[in-house]
């Protein structure tokens, strides 16, 4: 929307509901007039860094704005390494640290434990495709102790394992597009984002940055002004970025 | 890494580097792989898991011994963390009492957080009833932990202090399910939870990062748990400063910061009450009203939630129902709102997810659906405690069938909360005349409720032994610190009974009002067999199981059943009954003297059964005592407990002033009794000025009743009387004509009854009741009024005064027809029983 289209409050005298609008200039100014204070921005700032895994960043910003670090700081760290170790298909590795960070979360989080699982296989299943000759053993046994008896009881899983070992039926280079998923790393992405938020979840921090909350509340709000035929100047997220 | 099979023997070995090694490995094939739990288990795991928890740390500091405790917790934990199979398995004293121990020694940090985890983990599962009673310190090492930590944690911040925090706080609703073993570690655990709370409350309006709600939310929820009436008192006076920060949590972005400052401002305001007494006739201050209207949207939003989530509120938190059903009992506004939000139907909708039809019998009823059953069963009990529509409502959406059903399931320790939430509804349900006599006829109630009092053998047989050389002796106060062996024995298995006592108490509430004459309910019942059950409640040192079983058996012998009051008196006996009018409990005393009244209504068998058993004289003595009680003048207003007792003075006055009027209402002989025993009869006619009108129509009762005539051939019993007198009398003449003695023994009679009338009328001239009676004329109550007018007719007729004017005849003829007629028993079938 442009500004140009807008009309100061009070200036079509002439309509019965006055055609509300705010230039740019206007919108700028009453937006300066709220006041936020320093501290609740600093707030914001560090859960954004915290939440979204920004460790070193955390650690500085907490300095300089002279935050006391009543923050699951340390855990950053923690967060990160098991991130790494998913990013690089190091499942076994980033399990036992998971375990180490938080001993209940596999435990109480079967469908976690179960991508984490199906994850290791589809490694498996990449090495041993990746050669001409791949010992495809290692793959059957894995997926018989840990995945078979899952998959029985969950229907769910049982669709996702089917899937799973069809990879060791087709050649990686033509695969039908629902497995190439499987093949994809954004599936490690998507598994680590997920461990990310389950770990902040269970430690009691939101597992969203509350900064995404607000862009969502004044896209809300935009919405709401939008209905009102409200003229504004709408929020550019280029410019905010 | 040790390869799996391997691991066991690491395990019992002393090479602790490859013990911890083995741990570790343990640890990363056990969670989240139940098969494997399974093998351990299988394989003895749990022994020796226990054996490297349970040794202490001797002289020397060993981190890596440190650390396989640390370990081998862990491992614990995730065992505990499984399928009901084979967490169920790790429920073993042994363990508990290992993990106990961890917590009241010193442990590291991380040896705690893996206990406490593994503890509310199979604390969650089922509710050992009293680990606090097993372990008497354990309430004390959790407050001191509780301290440490959160000195530690506002000191200076570090994540793991945080998390020994949660657990701890998680675990404290859990070592003290009942509301009386809350109640008991309350002492111990108040104070630091609440600096706890109110720190973490500080500090999150003053740094408020990314504060952990879930420590806040625990903390709050254990807070509100351990709260006592006094304490919430306490801390309500203390103003917005705590209250403030907890409304604002109403908003918090998460759930379980909404319902646990939702749950805490409930305990907060309403247990002002007394616990014993109710809150009938004390009127609530606006402002709680107003606060319950602030939470009532809080927590249908949250229950609105947990329903249209995909499981249609299987999950939904037990708590949110459980804070609705407590604001619910304050009546009025808040239940009004709450019906209209649908929530009488939203709460059946839950019922039907979590144990659909047969659901019950086919399958076990989880730890975690007993807990949603029985408050969401509560909450609908509260929603008509006084309102007979929304009993209505709760029928019409199918309640009752399921509260029948709860109540016919074999027991376990899941099902039986439900049981007792079940008595809830029943007790509620059956307020309404309507419904005992239509809906509820359904007898399959029944066996369900004598089940649940019969459940605890022990109590059965012992307060029968125990009685004998106790009664007349003041029962031991349940709170008093034992002195003696053999108190403190008798205590301790008290204190392990708890619960079932609880569990008796609710079904009595149940029973109160299904044994009126008018329910059909009563004879199934009584056919049951409870009579010895009930007894046997009278006679507990739980008070409110006592108070609820007196209530009951005022209601057995409520009406003209004689045959219900003959086979209550078998049971029963009287020095239990008299024993209980001079209970310590006031409420007690007037369920104890309603009872005696009830006895004596319409029966002049059972006056002279009171009187052969207890002595005459007794029996004026004892009346004459609960007449001039006094209540105990507040000492200032804050003094709630004691300004809400004052009804019940009132009502044991009335009590016993009604068994004087069921004594006038007996036979000449019986109402000669009241004439001689000028104390008391002196006292009635001053309490002919007390400020209650029921006391004021009681005493004008005993006037109707003390100057009523008897005609000759309704008291065969009296003219055998005069008969005797007449024949051992000199003046009566030797006639040898049958006819001739007979006419002699009538007009004899006559004249000796005419002369007792009137000395009897003198007699209450004497005392001042014609005065009183003159200034009752005017009294404000109708219903006084009218009654004072026959005493007055009735009392001067005899004295030999001027008859009144025709017109005054008109209504005393009217007034006359129910003469003597006893005003009806006590019974108050809307009243609220202490459950």
């Amino acid at each position: 929307m442009s500004a140009a289209a807008s009309i100061g409050p009070g200036a079509n005298n002439a309509s019965i509901t006055p055609k509300r609008g705010y230039s740019r200039e206007q919108w700028e100014s009453k937006l300066d007039s709220v006041k936020v204070s320093k501290a609740n921005l600093n707030a914001l700032v560090m859960n954004y860094l915290i939440i979204e895994g920004y460790q070193s960043a955390a650690l500085k910003f907490a300095q300089e704005a002279n935050i006391s670090s009543s923050v699951a700081l340390d855990s950053i760290d923690d967060r990160m390494q098991i991130r790494a170790a998913i990013h690089a298909g190091a499942i076994q590795e980033a399990i036992e640290r998971i375990n180490d960070l938080n001993p209940e979360l596999l435990d109480t989080n079967p469908e976690l434990h179960f991508s984490l699982l199906r994850l290791q296989l589809i490694e498996l299943i990449r090495k041993c495709t990746a050669s001409p000759n791949g010992d495809i053993q290692p793959v059957l046994s894995f997926a018989t102790t840990h995945l078979a008896s899952r998959a029985q009881k969950n229907p769910a899983f049982l669709t996702d394992l089917e899937r799973t070992m069809a990879l060791l039926c087709f050649p990686q280079d033509n695969l039908a597009p629902q497995l190439a998923e499987l093949m994809d790393p954004s599936l490690r992405r998507q598994v680590a984002a997920r461990v990310n938020e389950a770990i902040l979840e269970a430690q009691g921090v939101m597992r969203e940055a509350k900064m995404r909350g607000l862009v969502r509340l004044w896209g809300w709000a935009e919405n709401a002004l939008r209905q009102e035929k409200v003229d504004f100047p709408s929020l550019d997220l280029k410019n905010i970025a | 890494m040790i390869a799996e099979d391997d691991l066991l023997p690491y395990l019992r070995s002393d090479d602790r580097h490859g013990q911890l090694g083995a741990l570790r490995s343990l640890k990363n094939s056990v969670i989240g792989h139940s098969d494997q739990k399974a093998s351990y288990l299988d394989r003895g795991v749990l022994d020796d898991l226990l054996a490297i928890i349970g040794t202490p740390q001797d002289g020397v500091k060993d981190p890596i011994f440190d650390e396989c405790r640390i370990q081998a917790g862990v491992v614990l934990g995730s065992f505990a963390y499984s399928d009901l199979e084979i967490s169920s398995r790790l429920i073993t004293p042994a363990t508990l009492s290992t993990l106990v121990k961890v917590l009241t020694q010193y442990s590291p940090p991380a040896l705690l957080i893996a206990s406490l985890r593994t503890l509310t983990a199979l604390l969650t599962l089922r509710l050992t009833p009293s680990l606090v009673q097993q372990f008497p310190d354990l309430a004390k090492s959790l407050s001191e932990l509780i301290s440490h930590y959160s000195t530690a944690c506002f000191a200076n911040y570090a994540r793991q202090d945080e998390q020994v925090l949660t657990n701890l706080c998680a675990l404290v609703p859990l070592i003290s399910p009942s509301h009386s073993s809350a109640q008991s570690v309350s002492a111990e655990l108040t104070g630091p939870l609440f600096d706890l709370v109110y720190g973490s409350l500080k500090s999150s309006q003053t740094s408020g990062v990314v504060f952990n709600s879930k420590l806040k939310s625990t903390a709050i929820l254990a807070l509100a748990h351990v709260l006592t009436p006094t304490a919430a008192r306490e801390i309500a006076a203390a103003g917005p400063k705590f209250t403030s920060p907890l409304l604002a949590l109403l908003r918090a972005p998460d759930t379980s910061t909404r319902l646990s400052a939702a749950s805490l401002l409930t305990a907060l305001y309403t247990s002002g009450k007394p616990e014993i007494t109710s809150a009938s006739g004390v009127t609530r201050a606006p402002q709680i009203t107003t606060l319950a209207l602030t939470l009532v949207p809080t927590l249908m939003k949250l229950l609105d939630d947990a329903i249209a989530a995909p499981d249609q509120g299987r999950k939904c938190d037990p708590r949110i129902l459980h804070t609705l059903a407590i604001l619910c009992r304050e009546g009025g506004n808040v239940t009004d709102r709450c019906v209209e939000a649908g929530l009488i139907k939203k709460i059946v909708s839950i019922i039907v997810q979590v144990a659909p039809n047969n659901h019950f019998a086919s399958r076990r009823i989880l730890e975690s659906d007993g807990k949603l059953l029985s408050s969401s069963l509560l909450c609908l009990s509260a929603l008509g405690l006084y309102n007979e529509d929304y009993r209505k409502a709760i029928i019409e959406a199918g309640a009752l069938s399921v509260v029948v059903t709860v109540m016919n399931t074999a027991n376990t320790p899941a099902i039986r909360e439900v049981k007792i939430a079940a008595c809830h509804v029943l007790r509620t349900l059956s307020r309404s005349v309507r419904l005992l006599r239509t809906t509820m006829v359904e007898s399959g109630v029944v066996c369900g409720i004598v089940d649940l009092l019969g459940d605890a053998p022990s109590e059965e047989e012992r307060p029968l032994l125990e009685n004998v050389d106790n009664v007349g002796s003041e029962p031991e106060q349940m709170d008093d610190e034992p002195v003696h062996t053999t108190v403190t024995e008798v205590a301790a298995e008290e204190d392990e009974e708890e619960e079932d006592l609880e569990v008796r108490t609710a079904a009595m509430a149940a029973v109160c009002n299904l044994v009126l004459d008018f329910s059909p309910l009563r004879k199934p019942i009584l056919d049951k067999g409870i009579l010895p059950l009930v007894v046997s409640g009278a006679r507990s040192r739980y008070t409110p199981l006592r108070l609820n079983s007196t209530w009951a058996l005022k209601h057995m012998v409520f009406g003209d059943d004689m045959e219900t009051k003959a086979c209550v008196m078998s049971h029963l006996g009287f020095p239990l009954i008299i024993k209980l009018c001079d209970d310590k409990e006031i409420q007690v005393q007037e369920q104890a003297l309603d009872f005696l009244r009830n006895l004596t209504a319409r029966s002049e068998t059972y006056i002279d059964m009171l009187f052969d058993n207890v002595g005459v004289d007794e029996v004026f003595r004892l009346v004459d005592r609960k007449l001039s009680l006094l209540p105990v003048p507040p000492i200032d207003e804050s003094e709630q407990e004691l300004l809400s007792t004052q009804p019940y003075y009132t009502k044991v006055i009335i009590a016993a002033a009604y068994i004087i009027v069921h004594i006038a209402a007996g036979y000449d002989r019986h109402r000669e009794t009241v004439i001689a025993h000028a104390t008391v009869l002196r006292k009635i006619v001053q309490l002919m000025r007390h400020e209650n009108y029921e006391v004021r129509l009681a005493c004008v009762w005993t006037i109707i009743n003390l100057t009523w005539v008897e005609e000759p051939n309704r008291a065969p019993d009296d003219v055998a009387t005069a008969r005797q007198i007449h024949t051992v009398s000199p003046a009566g003449g030797q006639s040898s004509e049958q006819l001739q003695q007979e006419q002699s023994i009538a007009s004899f009679a006559e004249l000796y009854f005419a002369d007792i009338y009137r000395r009897r009328a003198m007699t209450l001239i004497r005392l001042g009741a014609r005065e009183q009676l003159e200034y009752l004329k005017q009294d404000p109550v109708l219903d006084v009024r009218e009654k004072t007018k026959t005493a007055i007719y009735q009392m001067d007729s005899l004295a030999g005064r001027s008859s009144p004017s025709a017109e005054d005849e008109q209504d005393i003829e009217t007034g006359l027809s129910r003469g003597v007629e006893v005003e009806g028993g006590a019974m108050e079938i809307d009243s609220e029983l202490h459950a």
